[in-house]
């Protein structure tokens, strides 16, 4: 397990020592409070846009978050980072364990922030936002795991630019198909860019549950098919 | 008897693109055995299939056939590569770590207990003379500092066996001396060492046994000591001694005369002990004889130019 933390603690450190993370999550979360400056163009639907948003560029940023990994474990291999880590006892299941932990751990971080800022513009200017809401963001945040298992597969063997296209062309399909959450997150879809799990009044804890497990699932059935490919190849 | 490195016939093949079937052959049923605490050096023009060797015996690639083990154990073994020292050829780290910290994550990779993690850190970056730098990001790092770096690396977990790619690359004449100190420690230490390098004298100086490699196959492998002595007999005939030098121009494969009028005369060793026995040369006082080394650098050469 040490072994699994410590490359997870190496990205992690890696991607937030970038100031650009900050940044944009500044970005995103000002993004977030100007639309209610569209209240007249909106015709005073400007809470729906505002929650819109939100789920959107939450989505979006996790999203960009999980493919940096689409260049961080093609660039290890090239540039002979990964042999002098594999040739320590470290399996290359737990070195890709590893990169998967760390990356969902920075784009679960990431996401919250925007959450966090996202709730508290909602407080403010509506009131206290709704349990739903809450869940719905959890969903949002669940779904990094499926994400990252698809970026971690498509990396395993393919260089930076290759994995990184193919790994967003997946993602937004898979979220179209409804895979991201194991097939249970049926309504949040990044094609309209709107968050129907906001609007749903039954998503149950049992539902919560339900879509952390699938989740849990679907990335552990990737590191096990991307791991069988990962091991059999030369690097 | 016990070995750090053993190979049966170890080969390693790379199909060509799709439409083109010629295989490449990097290693061809190579087998070798390098005793336990020994240091073995790897020679071989570019391209020899040094490294894919090396790479081999790290687990890093599969080979096509055949076995391999490291200090007696087969290759792949998880909990050996905790006793296994590696620096791979042009090493690069993650440039936004400190040195300190990669050490750290490499001691911790390295299933070091925790409590002695800062102890040994600071004993290997002394031993590189890299303890000013330890905060430094080792993305600003020199070449030469990488490689320390990455020896520092190799040998935090105090290694049974040490296998260095091309350790020299990148290094001044204070650096490659500092590590040619560093593997004899390691050598007192009783480790055995495994590395390839393109500078032979050094290779000469520090390794028991040697083997060169040329496009996949082995071409020698021994002590060193018994691959540079094979050099023949070199005599040196008084020009006062006619006689038994003319006897002897006729069995030497290279004669010539010195300043002093003297004939130096090379003889093999087969031939010399022929030559030895009927004229008794050893007790003549006009006769100085000397066992002829040649240097790795002359082995490697003629080994190589052989094949070609």
């Amino acid at each position: 397990m040490d072994e699994i933390f410590a490359i997870a603690h190496s990205l992690w450190k890696r991607l937030l020592a970038a100031k650009v993370v900050y940044f944009l999550t500044l970005c995103a979360i000002a993004l977030i409070g100007i639309t209610k400056m569209y209240d007249v163009l909106m015709i005073g639907e400007s809470r729906n846009l505002m929650v819109d948003t939100a789920f959107m560029l939450i989505t979006v940023a996790s999203m960009l978050t999980v493919i940096s990994l689409a260049f961080d474990i093609p660039k290890e291999l090239q540039s002979g980072i990964a042999s002098v880590l594999l040739a320590k006892p470290l399996g290359r299941t737990h070195y890709l364990i590893g990169k998967l932990v760390g990356i969902s751990w920075v784009a679960m971080f990431i996401a919250t922030l925007i959450s966090i800022g996202f709730l508290i513009i909602y407080g403010v200017t509506y009131g206290a936002p709704s349990a739903s809401m809450i869940k719905a963001l959890i969903l949002v945040i669940f779904s990094i795991i499926p994400m990252a298992s698809v970026v971690l597969f498509f990396s395993s063997f393919l260089n930076e630019a290759v994995a990184a296209t193919i790994s967003t062309i997946a993602i937004w399909f898979g979220y179209m198909l409804f895979a991201m959450n194991g097939f249970t997150v049926y309504d949040l879809s990044v094609f309209n860019m709107s968050a129907e799990a906001f609007y749903d009044d039954n998503i149950t804890n049992m539902y919560l549950l339900k879509a952390a497990f699938s989740a849990v699932l679907t990335g552990i059935s990737m590191v096990c098919f991307t791991s069988f490919i990962f091991n059999k190849r030369d690097l | 008897m016990k070995y750090a490195v053993r190979t049966e016939d170890l080969r390693k093949s790379y199909k060509g693109a799709i439409f083109k079937r010629n295989e490449v052959v990097a290693l061809d049923t190579l087998n070798i055995e390098v005793p336990s605490g020994s240091v073995f050096g790897f020679l071989g023009p570019n391209g020899a299939g040094k490294t894919t060797t090396i790479r081999c015996l790290m687990d890093l690639i599969h080979p096509s056939s055949g076995r391999a083990w490291v200090l007696d154990t087969p290759v792949g073994d998880l909990n050996i590569k905790e006793e296994i020292g590696f620096l791979p050829d042009s090493p690069t780290f993650g440039g936004h770590l400190s040195a300190l910290e990669f050490l750290g994550l490499s001691a911790k990779l390295l299933r070091l207990p925790r409590h002695e993690i800062n102890a040994r850190v600071d004993e290997v970056l002394n031993i590189v003379e890299m303890k000013d730098y330890k905060k430094a990001k080792l993305g600003g790092f020199s070449r030469g500092m990488t490689q320390r770096i990455g020896i520092a690396q190799a040998i935090l977990n105090r290694p049974r066996l040490l296998v260095l790619d091309e350790p020299l690359v990148g290094l001044d004449p204070h650096g490659r001396k500092d590590l040619i100190d560093i593997v004899n420690k390691q050598k007192e230490r009783g480790s055995s060492i495994f590395f390839c390098s393109h500078i032979l004298s050094d290779v000469e100086k520090i390794c028991d046994y040697v083997g060169i490699l040329k496009e996949g196959k082995l071409l020698a492998f021994g002590k060193t000591g018994d691959l540079t002595a094979d050099a023949g007999v070199i005599l040196t005939v008084d020009s006062s001694d006619q006689e038994t030098a003319q006897k002897l121009i006729m069995e030497a494969k290279e004669s010539k005369k010195n300043a002093h009028g003297d004939w130096v005369l090379t003889l093999d060793q087969q031939v010399w002990e022929k030559v030895n026995s009927e004229l008794n040369l050893e007790n003549k006082d006009t006769v100085k004889v000397e066992k002829g080394h040649k240097s790795l650098e002359n082995f490697f050469f003629k080994t190589v130019q052989k094949e070609v």
